[in-house]
């Protein structure tokens, strides 16, 4: 009787474990992206500041930066659409080759329509990296998956 | 005075198609890496690519941070980054060629034109040469450049581990596609 019982617990245990790493490895597989709304930024600063980053040290910046949440609040230098409707913000001023393009996000895609040029914003993106100005277009930083927000 | 009015005019529109040189910072460059019998899709969009060419001389130039990727599924996003072409260590990915057949393309005059392209693709720390047709597409002064090609993992030191090995290819199919502005002197 007392066998059984111990059994059935060990069965039971079993069971409740199956599942829990099911459940886990479902949810891990079908993960989405962080959605950037509500994610904290890791940095908070100018554009400018990070520009100059940089371009002073491409490794180190690399390190400390690629790959986390920005929020970086610059002006409205230009705005590309693409053929398929896609915008990108790009910040910095129209005295410097250099500067921030945000590949903004589908989710906002909409509202970065209504941006006005040369009006400032804070955007949210994920730092990709540093595009050296090895081609003479100016160097760049890109973010991606970008949204405005207000302040 | 309308001889001259029109020399103006043909000069100027001369002058606005004969940019030599054409780029784009928002190229985009997407792969699909899905073994033949996979349940599901492995590929990714990269939208910021930079691409220019040189029309006089053919030169073509891509580079492609490779952090730029967009997935579907984040877990797919980190494994590309972090265990396939290690993201941290190897943040760019470039190609340098030649359109080798450049003096039949007109960059002046809308149309299709074919294009061969040779040249060398560094990725993954590896430099391999690639050979591939693409297209040309001439339309209002603009340049849209289209090409695939396939890059064999194994060439670029990319290992693809046996547990997904029927859902990662042992190549990624790259699909090229970029509209080039002129570039203002």
């Amino acid at each position: 009787m007392k066998r059984k019982k111990i059994i059935y617990r060990i069965i039971f245990i079993v069971v409740l474990l199956t599942i829990g790493v099911g459940l886990y490895a479902y949810n891990e597989y079908n993960r989405k992206n962080v959605d950037l709304a509500d994610a904290k930024p890791a940095f908070v600063m100018s554009e400018t500041e990070l520009i100059k980053e940089f371009s002073q040290d491409q490794n180190a910046s690399n390190k400390k930066y690629l790959g986390k949440i920005m929020e970086l609040s610059g002006n409205i230098k230009k705005i590309d659409t693409d053929e398929n409707g896609f915008h990108t913000i790009i910040l910095g001023s129209s005295v410097n080759m250099n500067s921030v393009r945000c590949s903004i996000d589908s989710s906002f895609n909409k509202e970065a329509h209504d941006l006005v040029i040369g009006s400032s914003i804070t955007i949210k993106g994920i730092c990709t990296g540093f595009n050296a100005d090895d081609l003479g277009l100016g160097s760049d930083v890109i973010l991606n998956r970008s949204i405005a927000i207000k302040k | 005075m309308k001889i001259s009015i029109l020399l103006i005019a043909v000069l100027s529109i001369a002058s606005v198609s004969n940019a030599q040189k054409f780029f784009t910072k928002t190229g985009k460059i997407n792969f699909d890496a899905t073994a033949p019998k996979s349940p599901e899709n492995i590929d990714g969009v990269n939208k910021n690519s930079i691409c220019v060419i040189d029309s006089k001389t053919g030169e073509l130039q891509f580079s492609v941070l490779m952090k730029g990727f967009e997935f579907e599924r984040a877990l797919m996003m980190e494994h590309f980054n972090e265990n396939y072409v290690e993201s941290d260590k190897f943040n760019k990915t470039t190609f340098k060629g030649n359109i080798t057949n450049n003096e039949s393309i007109n960059y002046s005059k809308d149309g299709v034109y074919p294009a061969k392209v040779k040249g060398k693709l560094d990725m993954h720390g590896q430099t391999k040469d690639i050979e591939t047709e693409g297209k040309i597409i001439i339309k209002a002064g603009k340049v849209q450049v289209t090409a695939n090609f396939n890059a064999q993992f194994e060439d670029f030191k990319i290992a693809i581990p046996q547990l997904v090995a029927d859902k990662v290819a042992k190549f990624a199919k790259i699909n090229v596609d970029c509209t080039l502005d002129p570039l203002a002197k």
